[in-house]
């Protein structure tokens, strides 16, 4: 084997093994890059996904919140009305209860304006009783004593 | 000289002594570093609270990871970034020699030896072995980083707790060229391997890189399963002794033993070589941006 000959095969062991080296080289850093990127999305994906956990948190409590809100409007209205029905109706016993100025002849009753009214016109504004209209047998006979003669005879007859 | 002196600090002695003294201060970074580094599953969660606790540490590994070695193009301001930004094997080795590397501060140079050396000597061991790994047997030798980075380090624990007797026997191979190993046996009873599987069996180190510490200079001796792992540390240290990374006035053991462990290990030398010359300009690299500073 000449001197050329074998520097050749030497160079050509040296280029060999260079290949061979950078060849594990090249699919170690692969493999380290893969792993890195696969860590690198785990990372990601896990921000991802606790990002809309957090957003999914952050809607369900701001839905509460307001449904709150509603519902303490809604009870404050109620209040209200229960309170606005509470104090009339407390009016309205007050009204009816206690002393009523009536005129011992006519029967008209003194309103707290002063002013005196028929006895079905106040009560029938401060209570909920309503008037039907009729006339007893006592007054029927003092104003109308010819009718009211009449009107007996036919009841007894009917019987 | 009077080489028959010996210590009076037993092996479990001199173990016990580190475990009152300063070096123990790293113990439960660097087991809980190597033990994620033999264990690829790990979670990265697992790897920030290893470091957070140690805000020193965390400052040093985030200057490192900025520097301009690692040249990423973003400035990197909490550990979960440096994982994102420089990967998790690369922090890990950071994290392991900035916390190993504690234990090399001060100390004066004397007698051909000096701690910086010895670091050093550490660091270009770590980065062959793990070359030899990646380029010739195509794996990411994560653990043999960590096993060429902690071998000597039972060179450390002597140094530190016994340091008259250190300066002797480093006088002693300075007078007469011998191996370290003779050195130390003769004026200590023991040698650094000795000193350095007892601490990692001490400290729960994995079996691997206990057989890598304890055999480096006898791989015959390490249990079958990790012999071909200790006889790549054997000729990472050879070789790095050979190429002026040493740290004593070593005579190193016959060539023949490590043409016989690149055999066995399926070697060729023009491979070998270009992984040293490979290795050498990183080690360049790294002195030159002043990574190397304890
Ligand atoms: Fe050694
Ligand atoms: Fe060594």
């Amino acid at each position: 084997m000449s001197n050329s000959e074998s520097d050749l095969r030497g160079r050509i062991h040296e280029l060999e093994t260079q290949v061979r080296h950078l060849g594990n080289e090249l699919r170690l850093t692969r493999e380290e890059y893969e792993e890195a990127a696969s860590k690198y999305l785990d990372i990601y994906f896990n921000l991802e996904k606790k990002i809309s956990e957090r957003t999914k948190e952050l809607d369900a409590v701001n839905g509460m919140l307001l449904g709150e809100i509603e519902e303490r409007k809604r009870t404050e209205a109620e209040k209200e009305q229960l309170i606005a029905r509470l104090q009339k109706a407390m009016q309205e016993v007050k009204v009816l209860s206690g002393f009523l100025p009536i005129c011992a002849s006519c029967k008209k009753i003194r309103d707290d304006t002063g002013y005196w009214r028929q006895i079905e016109e106040y009560i029938s504004k401060h209570s909920e009783a309503l008037f039907s209209h009729g006339i007893c047998p006592d007054c029927s006979q003092k104003l109308y004593p010819e009718y009211h003669a009449e009107l007996q005879r036919r009841i007894k007859a009917k019987k | 000289m009077d080489v028959s002196k010996k210590t009076d600090v037993s092996l479990v002695g001199l173990l016990d002594l580190v475990e009152a003294s300063s070096i123990a201060s790293i113990k439960g970074t660097v087991s809980g570093i190597l033990s994620l580094i033999s264990d690829p599953a790990t979670s990265s969660f697992d790897l920030v609270q290893l470091i957070e606790v140690d805000p020193p540490l965390t400052a040093k590994i985030l200057r490192v990871a900025n520097s301009s070695y690692y040249a990423t193009s973003k400035t990197i301001s909490d550990i979960q970034q440096a994982l994102i930004w420089i990967g998790s094997d690369t922090l890990k080795e950071i994290i392991l020699a900035q916390k190993m590397s504690e234990l090399y501060r001060g100390g004066t140079p004397v007698h051909g030896y000096s701690r910086l050396q010895l670091w050093r000597h550490s660091l270009a061991v770590a980065l062959l072995a793990k070359a030899i790994y990646r380029r010739e047997f195509g794996e990411k030798g994560n653990n043999a980083y960590a096993a060429g980075l902690m071998h000597d380090i039972g060179v450390i624990v002597e140094d530190q707790l016994l340091p008259q007797e250190f300066m002797q026997l480093v006088q002693a191979m300075e007078d007469t060229p011998q191996s370290l190993s003779g050195s130390e046996t003769s004026f200590l009873g023991y040698d650094h391997c000795l000193v350095g599987m007892g601490l990692a069996e001490k400290w729960n180190f994995p079996d691997e890189l206990m057989d890598g510490i304890g055999f480096h200079h006898n791989p015959e001796g390490a249990r079958e399963e990790h012999r071909m792992f200790v006889k790549t540390i054997f000729i990472a240290d050879y070789l790095m002794f050979e190429q002026g990374y040493g740290y004593v006035p070593v005579k190193l053991p016959d060539r023949e033993i490590l043409q016989q462990y690149v055999g066995d290990l399926g070697l060729q030398w023009y491979a070998l070589r270009a992984i040293v010359a490979l290795v050498r300009e990183e080690l360049g690299k790294i002195e030159q941006k002043g990574y190397l500073a304890v």
